[in-house]
């Protein structure tokens, strides 16, 4: 695993927005196929500790915006590549919340 | 499972089997079914095999936990299926290509199904046999579904490198703990309290099923005790017949414990009853692994000597059927009867090694060290060697110098511990612990020079040479490294000629002799013939390294194939993993970097070579900086940190360019990179593919070429020949360095490599070369991909994008009106200027562009 010695510096893990591009347009059929293909790629995506939290997509569906928790971005990219998705962007991100200003 | 006529909650699981298996009528399949001890593996597979046709030809094998490592122990469940030839290459253990292509020719059967279960504890000769049919299964209509606990596999587990080489191609199931409604379902009737339970087994299947066959035992609070429980409810005797049974993982021969106890029968039938034990081919096991676990963890030590000492004795004595000596060492070993463990777990050791089986090896003669006090000297300095060598061979460097190092202390000679030191310092060079091994063989060296020429004096001057070929001084490591021949070919010892072979050839290859690769080639090809494999394997790398450092990706890509199937054939992890980490880097270089992902994962906090981990390290920082990643600037310094200090001039070398490159992309400091670089200036007068290599990386940076002549791309590049550059890196297969050259020349396409770099996502050098081109004053760089996603497609202003993106979503003019609260005529007004921009007939071709050119993503809301 990439989250080994080698790269200790990571101390919890951290979140990332991936950006995807689907050319053709990402549709995920509805039903109990679609329900298979979203599981599988969550069991994929466990093998390397990374977790799909939720996306944004855009209504063209050709452009995704997905939160996500892992140990790196290779590993990312290693579930990303074993799922069959693209990835054009990944970001580290926190959370920045409006109301948190809020109480005075 | 007669209990159930259905499994609770695997109805999702056993059709994914069947969806597998189905697929293999078309393509060959690995299924990959894995879970927590207890939670059902063995029940899925058992209700899933029993429900398919007669078609199907199943062979079913399982592996035993390590007490009795025997190669391809799991296959002697299935030799009465096997034809002859097969059946005895398995038994003699000798021929390990033998057995995997007859395996393989198994499998091109019609319709055959493979079952290896608990590969977790797989010996490597099996595991060996997965990686190969895994690679081959494709054109076959076979499955291979491997069973194993996920918990066991773990980061360093030799069975997780073989899961990754599986890649992809597997089908994964998880068998998961049940739900609160799947324990429910499973209490049924019985007077628990479903929660309770869930609460207490955390959903596992073999909990729940103990706890609900005793209700009358409370919740124990944990398993381990349900069953201790439940077998504590025999008479002693038969606790005794129990734990003989698990002391013995293969399962114990019933006419051997009515030998061993003589009322075992009754005992026997007691235990049976209680499901604790099951009975399989006249053998008795415990039926589930936790079973045999607690029974194990609960009996009292000195039972438990006492009880491998009966059956060391009765197996001795009765000779029939005739014990394997694993197991006489298994039990020998158990006893404390010294002599006997000595004695056996060595011949065990051997007969491992033989078969390439290192792993086991390394685990017998640690047995056998375990009982060194009863060895003689002799016996116990070529345990010592032949211990630290097997060490070696799987990566285990750190134990393999120890080991090394007690020969030294034990030895009585000024002589002896010269011979004792020359190996110790071989195996500090396979860390690449430059100093350590350097001092230990200057010791060694002097000694041995008074005495006939002997393997330890050629083997401490090529791990002299070694270390003056790493170091940079490739003339010295020639003198020590021919000297080193000499002295081996005088002494007979072919494996170190190969060793010093490869050492000269490395070094005459490095300054651009071109007797250099000739050298290699024949050290290789006396490496594989002679069945050297660690020396062998060294040659073949060497191959992959000089093709590497010339540029020749397509050479290096090659030969570091073929040494990733030596190493896998021979099982030497070691080489397999800095085969595995080269091939990382020839990906890397040339633009493959999902494939070079995969290699790096497969090494990274793998290697115990220094080299080949600072090379992971730094294939990775770079990867990482290329792709414009998060944490590239904290992974370039965490592998530069690694660089500094180090005496391998190789590391200093691909240090500085990274340095460099992550200085140009801005993910690291400029200063460092030029102070690495001007610290090296001085000590590339003879590295030919060190000085191509900064050259390239000085350009980008703005800061002068080494000194001497600059071969390749990058010296045409600094000879002013910019288009010719270019057109180099991509004859030889560099893209990405390709594309920074392109993008240099003048009147280059920029839009064109710009888009390319996005398209590789390639963010990182993107950014790298929008800085170095406006450093050089170039005007009209495109901008990054976040700023044009502002611009508008096709000059269309905000308004008319957002109409073009609703005729995409099929929308007639009134609806587009509507949408946008305009009237109609506004809205049909429009739809005419955006298809006169996109200079289009109709809305349909409108649509069509805007799919084509990818806009719709960019277009507003």
């Amino acid at each position: 695993m990439w989250s080994l010695g080698a790269i200790a510096y990571i101390q919890s893990m951290p979140r990332y927005l991936v950006e995807r591009t689907f050319p053709d347009s990402l549709v995920v059929p509805p039903g109990p196929i679609g329900r298979k293909a979203l599981q599988s790629i969550i069991g994929c995506n466990s093998d390397r500790n990374v977790t799909w939290v939720h996306s944004y997509v855009s209504l063209d569906q050709m452009k995704t915006f997905c939160v996500y928790d892992a140990p790196n971005p290779e590993a990312i990219r290693l579930t990303a590549h074993a799922n069959g998705l693209p990835v054009d962007r990944i970001t580290e991100v926190s959370v920045l919340d409006p109301y948190a200003y809020h109480i005075t | 499972m007669t209990r159930h006529e259905r499994l609770v909650e695997r109805d999702d699981h056993l059709r994914a089997l069947d969806d597998a298996v189905v697929a293999s009528s078309d393509a060959g399949t690995v299924v990959l079914l894995s879970g927590e001890a207890g939670v059902g593996k063995t029940s899925v597979l058992r209700m899933f095999l029993a429900g398919l046709d007669h078609r199907y030809r199943v062979m079913v094998a399982a592996c035993e936990p390590v007490g009795i490592p025997v190669a391809f122990a799991p296959l002697f469940d299935l030799l009465e299926q096997m034809p002859d030839e097969l059946r005895d290459d398995i038994r003699s253990g000798s021929a390990r290509p033998a057995v995997y292509a007859g395996m393989l020719d198994l499998l091109k059967n019609e319709r055959s199904i493979l079952v290896l279960e608990d590969t977790h504890w797989a010996d490597e000769a099996t595991l060996g046999l997965v990686r190969y049919l895994g690679r081959r299964i494709g054109p076959t209509n076979a499955t291979l579904i491997l069973t194993y606990r996920s918990e066991e596999v773990g980061a360093t587990h030799p069975l997780r490198l073989v899961i990754a080489d599986l890649g992809r191609g597997a089908v994964r199931i998880e068998v998961p703990a049940l739900t609160l409604a799947g324990v429910t379902e499973m209490i049924g009737g019985v007077d628990l309290d479903a929660s309770t339970v869930h609460a207490a087994t955390h959903g596992n299947p073999f909990f729940v099923e103990e706890i609900i066959r005793h209700p009358e035992l409370r919740l124990p609070p944990t398993v381990g005790n349900a069953v201790l429980a439940s077998a504590a409810q025999l008479p002693p005797e038969a606790l005794e017949v129990m734990y003989m049974v698990a002391l013995t993982p293969e399962g114990l021969d019933v006419d051997l414990l009515v030998e061993l106890t003589p009322e075992a029968g009754g005992h026997l039938d007691a235990a049976l009853q209680r499901r604790l034990l099951v009975m399989e081919h006249g053998r008795a096991a415990c039926r589930h692994d936790l079973i045999r676990e607690s029974l194990i963890q609960a009996i009292p030590p000195v039972l438990k000597r006492t009880l491998h000492q009966r059956m060391l004795d009765v197996l001795e004595s009765r000779g029939v059927p005739p014990p394997t000596v694993e197991t006489l060492a298994h039990h020998s070993v158990g006893a404390g009867d010294a002599a006997k463990a000595v004695s056996y777990s060595l011949r065990a050791a051997r007969a491992a090694s033989r078969v390439d089986a290192h792993r086991q090896a390394a685990f017998h003669y640690s047995n056998a060290l375990g009982f060194r006090a009863a060895m003689d000297r002799d016996t116990l300095d070529e345990a010592l060697l032949q211990a630290a060598f097997e060490r070696c061979l799987i990566n285990d460097f750190d134990r393999a110098s120890e080991l090394a190092r007690d020969r030294v202390d034990l030895s009585k000679s000024e002589e002896d511990e010269g011979r004792a030191r020359a190996w110790l310092s071989y195996f500090q060079s396979r860390k690449n612990d430059l100093a350590a091994c350097r001092q230990e063989a200057d010791r060694a060296v002097p000694v041995l020079h008074g005495l006939p020429p002997s393997e330890e004096l050629a083997l401490a001057l090529a791990v002299v040479g070694w270390v003056a070929l790493v170091e940079g001084t490739p003339e010295d490591a020639i003198a020590y490294c021919d000297e080193a021949v000499t002295v081996a070919t005088a002494a007979g010892a072919t494996r170190v000629q190969v060793h010093a072979a490869t050492t000269a050839g490395l070094a005459r290859a490095f300054l651009r002799h071109p007797e250099g690769p000739r050298q290699l080639e024949q050290a290789a090809e006396m490496g594989v013939s002679l069945g050297l494999g660690e020396f062998a394997a060294r040659a073949l790398n060497a191959l992959g390294t000089v093709a590497l450092g010339r540029g020749q990706l397509k050479e290096a890509r090659a030969r570091f194939d073929r040494l990733v199937e030596y190493t896998l054939e021979h099982e030497l992890d070691a080489w397999y993993i800095a085969a595995i980490a080269s091939r990382a880097w020839v990906s890397l270089a040339s633009g493959c970097w999902d494939a070079a992902d995969r290699d790096l994962e497969v090494v990274l906090g793998q290697a115990t070579c220094i080299q080949t981990e600072v090379e992971t390290l730094i294939a990775a920082a770079t990867l990482r900086a290329r792709r414009g990643d998060p944490g590239g600037e904290e992974l370039i310094a965490t592998a530069l940190a690694r660089v500094t200090g180090t005496t391998d001039h190789d590391a200093l070398v691909t240090g500085c360019a990274l340095a460099m490159e992550g200085a140009w992309i801005g993910s690291h400091p400029m200063q460092d990179a030029v102070e690495r670089y001007s610290a090296l200036l001085g000590s590339l007068s003879n590295d030919r593919s060190g000085r191509g290599l900064l050259a390239f990386w000085a350009r980008r940076i703005d800061v002068d070429p080494p000194e001497g002549e600059v071969a390749g791309p990058a010296g045409l590049e600094w000879a002013g020949r910019i288009d010719d550059a270019a057109e180099s890196w991509e004859e030889r297969g560099f893209p990405i360095h390709a594309a920074i050259t392109r993008a240099i020349c003048p009147g280059a396409d920029l839009k064109s490599v710009f888009s390319h770099l996005d398209r590789v996502g390639a963010n990182g050098v993107a950014r790298g070369l929008r800085r170095e081109l406006q450093r050089r004053g170039v005007k009209h760089v495109p901008r990054g991909e976040r700023a044009s996603t502002k611009e508008n497609p096709a000059g269309l202003t905000p308004r008319q994008a957002e109409v073009l993106f609703l005729i995409t979503r099929g929308l007639s003019n009134a609806s587009i009106a509507e949408e946008l609260f305009i009237s109609e005529k506004t809205a049909s007004h429009h739809v005419s200027a955006v298809l006169t921009k996109l200079n289009v007939s109709n809305r349909l071709l409108a649509a069509a562009v805007a799919h084509k050119n990818g806009w719709l993503s960019q277009t507003p809301n």
